[in-house]
């Protein structure tokens, strides 16, 4: 995944919020499936122990992945503030430019005015750079953690074949989660996807 | 290009009509400034648009230097009046604008801050530019709720922002009236749509006949010199407007 290029738009970055929320709603339901599985596995006693361990595991993912994303959704509410700063300037500089162009008395007058907006638009285009970069980086982290949240639903699968009298129910639930845990990290790929467009 | 014209000229006091623009897009009103200038210092009425800042800049500068332009008149909060704002201050952050207190926190949407409003109270106020004592006058509801038009008593020239104006078709675009009731045609519609209030338009018509005015200036068309004032503000007295000509309608 490389670093954006093109700074987003606000239908860019709308798309890459309702994205954030519908990851952030799966891995509720991750919360919700390990809570639920480990009330089951602590049911097959000794046989479920393990299960229960991985359970567990994936309740912290959840809890974690949730808290990152919250992070991030501040961040994406930095970049809407910044691209609409960056389109107001951009807009604010043409029109000093061709003020500046079409002056053929005073023309000097403009000068400062333009050096200073185009400065401005310069540092808002580095902020918004640096504000996309650090989204960027979250998303790897979160790709990784989703990489490290199918591991541990797969261990969670291999757990449930040694839950006894509950191992079907287990291993339903287990494929669930994994299942789950893909879509979340086919979501944050996606939103990294759109925002290095 | 927008041309300056100058439409009175007493020594260093001069109104400069900043008007018609031939190569404006359809889409954007077409809108007149005016610079009040006495010696070496300005006040700019309803600056327009930020589409159209770079040709009322740019007209300006033919004539005189913006940077003593000290003051923007806002007669109220419309974006073709007053959008610009955020590109004269860019030109020159000291720059004051007088506006409706009822618009204070509205108009800082297009720029500024609380060091660049001077808040007129509904009554009106003095505005003093240079040595000039311009008054601004209540027009509330005629066309906004907080709206204010300004009187130079030296020059005998009344600024009306959208109360005179009226949209001429292409080819039309004198800068004076010549034929009244040809031009009154064009000005019509806007008055009945615009103007909420009946009483505020008979209001305003009365303190404006006690007025010595020799030319009334708009923000849109054609200005009313002469005889033409007063046949205006008559034929304004008697136009039904407000809500109940929609109902009427």
């Amino acid at each position: 995944m490389k670093p954006t290029q093109r700074l987003p738009s606000v239908a860019d970055v709308a798309q890459i919020n309702e994205s954030i929320k519908y990851a952030v709603s799966l891995s509720s339901q991750i919360n919700l499936n390990a809570l639920n599985s480990t009330l089951v596995a602590n049911k097959a006693g000794a046989a479920g122990i393990g299960f229960a361990v991985v359970a567990r595991e994936l309740r912290g993912f959840s809890q974690r992945f949730a808290v990152e994303m919250g992070a991030m959704t501040q961040e994406v509410f930095q970049l809407v503030n910044g691209i609409s700063r960056l389109s107001n300037t951009q807009r604010l500089f043409r029109l000093l430019q061709k003020a500046q162009q079409q002056c053929r008395e005073n023309q000097d007058r403009l000068e400062n005015p333009v050096m200073r907006r185009g400065e401005y638009l310069e540092r808002e285009r580095l902020r918004m750079e640096r504000g996309a970069r650090k989204i960027f980086s979250a998303l790897e982290i979160a790709s990784k953690r989703c990489d490290m949240g199918l591991m541990i639903a797969r261990s969670a699968r291999v757990e449930a074949a040694h839950g006894g009298s509950y191992q079907s129910a287990l291993t339903q639930v287990a494929g669930d989660m994994e299942y789950t845990i893909g879509e979340i990290s086919t979501t944050v790929r996606a939103i990294a996807k759109r925002l290095s467009k | 290009m927008k041309k300056a014209n100058i439409i009175f000229e007493q020594g260093s006091h001069q109104w400069i009509a900043i008007a018609r623009d031939p190569e404006k897009p359809n889409y954007l009103i077409d809108t007149n400034e005016y610079l009040i200038v006495d010696d070496e210092s300005a006040l700019l009425t309803d600056p327009g648009g930020s589409e159209i800042f770079p040709v009322v800049f740019s007209a300006i500068c033919e004539v005189f230097d913006p940077a003593n332009i000290k003051h923007l008149f806002a007669s109220h909060q419309d974006p073709d009046i007053i959008s610009s704002l955020s590109l004269w201050l860019d030109f020159n952050p000291a720059l004051k604008c007088h506006l409706s207190w009822l618009w204070s926190s509205f108009v800082p949407h297009f720029g500024g801050t609380d060091q660049t409003f001077i808040s007129i109270p509904d009554e009106g106020m003095p505005i003093r530019v240079g040595g000039l004592t311009l008054q601004s006058v209540p027009a509330h509801y005629l066309h906004s709720s907080g709206n204010f038009h300004l009187y130079d008593p030296t020059a005998k020239l009344l600024f009306t922002g959208d109360i005179g104006a009226a949209m001429l078709p292409p080819g039309e675009d004198d800068l004076f009236v010549r034929n009244f009731d040809k031009h009154i045609a064009h000005a019509a519609g806007f008055h009945r749509r615009w103007l909420g209030s009946n009483e505020a338009k008979l209001d305003w018509c009365e303190r404006a006949s006690k007025l010595e005015i020799d030319m009334l200036c708009p923000q849109h068309g054609a200005i009313y010199q002469g005889q033409d004032v007063e046949r205006f503000i008559n034929w304004l007295a008697e136009l039904p407007v407000g809500l109940g000509v929609m109902r009427r309608a």
